[in-house]
């Protein structure tokens, strides 16, 4: 059986069009891959944030009653970082409330004159949970998902392959965004 | 071809796994101490740790078994029997020893017992032990006193079980008030306060994961694929080159 030439040059066309598409699909979904693996170590970061705010309300309660604005916020805070159905954009949501709403409860905590003449809770108000804090947040900004997703977005936004694995379904890495 | 195939998905699947496994080792504990006290939140006065190794000698010639003691500020939420139950199995303690963890800055308690200890104290002992020989001290922040009168009260109690006596004579006679909590070093701080995650280890791994994978996918950019070179150039020839040669003819 002979080929005409315009029907072999179709067939090579759409053989290298369907090669080039599924060769850019295949190395960006592996890509990708790589980059979703690294989340557990995000969420173990998240972890330490969750921590950090369990133990500020431990000593939060014993000098200010729950209902305090400053303590549910905190509180509300928590429950969605701490919320394993909630996407990453609401936890990053939930982070940065989070670094705000406990750094100033806190500083409120610290006028009280409990807190004041209390040793033990003083030291946990002015230093330790402070220190835990801001660790935390270091910690959570450092992780290397945060990297590895910002690489990722950054080439495939940038190559001609992305561009096709993009038109193919690949998703750019979601991005948790601590600032 | 299908065989390699298939190891590859299974490859990638026990790499996943690995990854994945430390998602769920989700708590984090100290190590076993040298001696029977852990005092992460340095509460405890030298004098109560020494008298302890003391009382932890006698108890474990009268009964065979030990009490040991943890101190950490706090557990970021966790449950602190759990807690006490988890450390108890990660420091594999005997049958008839007995760990008392204390919690300072969440102001909790809870003792974890070995399958012997817990018959000869059981639940409601236990309760009664801390309501009635370490709860009002502990609250009052005089730890030294709280962990000196329910070690000795438990320590009696596993000793009675086996019929036994336990002498506690010069112990804890010079309880120094400790109710606040002393400078520690920086990995006793990070033990007293982060409960959950070997947190420093897992980043330490995904980031080793990721520079891999980096080099690779550098490695992969820059050389020169020479099987799709080669492979380009059959297609051309076959599709172009043996055409325009039968022409000649």
């Amino acid at each position: 059986m002979k080929l005409k030439t315009g029907t072999a040059f179709a067939i090579m066309v759409v053989l290298i069009i369907g090669s080039v598409l599924f060769g850019a699909y295949k190395g960006w979904t592996e890509e990708k891959a790589y980059v979703d693996a690294t989340y557990a170590g995000l969420e173990s970061m998240l972890q330490t944030r969750v921590e950090t705010a369990y133990n500020i309300l431990a000593v939060a309660k014993r000098h200010v009653p729950e209902t305090d604005e400053a303590y549910q916020r905190v509180s509300m805070d928590l429950s969605q970082l701490d919320n394993q159905y909630n996407d990453l954009s609401r936890k990053a949501e939930a982070n940065d409330a989070l670094g705000r709403d406990a750094a100033a409860l806190l500083k409120n905590l610290s006028q009280l004159d409990s807190v004041k003449n209390d040793n033990r809770d003083a030291m946990y108000v002015d230093n330790y949970l402070p220190q835990m804090l801001s660790e935390s947040e270091q910690m959570t900004v450092g992780a290397t998902y945060n990297q590895a997703a910002a690489e990722f977005n950054g080439r495939i936004n940038r190559t001609f392959s992305g561009f096709l694995a993009k038109l193919m379904g690949v998703r750019p890495a979601e991005v948790f965004n601590a600032e | 071809m299908r065989m390699t195939r298939i190891l590859a998905f299974v490859l990638a699947l026990m790499l996943c796994a690995g990854l994945a496994v430390p998602a769920f080792a989700e708590t984090k504990y100290p190590p076993r101490p040298q001696g029977t006290v852990a005092d992460l939140a340095g509460v405890l006065g030298e004098q109560t740790i020494a008298d302890m190794e003391t009382l932890n000698t006698r108890l474990n010639t009268a009964a065979g078994g030990k009490l040991y003691i943890l101190t950490r500020h706090f557990l970021g939420g966790v449950n602190a029997s759990n807690y006490a139950k988890k450390v108890f199995d990660v420091w594999s303690l005997d049958k008839n020893d007995a760990l008392l963890l204390m919690v300072i800055g969440e102001e909790t308690s809870a003792i974890a017992l070995g399958s012997a200890a817990e018959k000869a104290v059981p639940n409601d002992t236990q309760i009664s032990l801390l309501a009635n020989h370490f709860r009002n001290a502990f609250l009052a922040r005089k730890y030294d006193e709280a962990l000196a009168d329910v070690t000795v009260q438990l320590g009696q109690t596993l000793a009675k079980a086996k019929n036994q006596t336990l002498d506690v004579t010069g112990l804890f006679g010079q309880t120094a008030i400790q109710s606040t909590p002393q400078p520690q070093t920086t990995d006793d701080w990070w033990y007293g306060m982060f409960a959950r995650d070997d947190y420093d280890a897992r980043e330490s791994d995904n980031d080793k994961f990721w520079q891999d994978w980096q080099n690779q996918w550098h490695y992969e950019e820059t050389r020169i694929n020479w099987r799709s070179v080669i492979i380009w150039g059959l297609v051309i020839y076959f599709l172009f080159f043996r055409k325009k040669r039968r022409h000649r003819r």
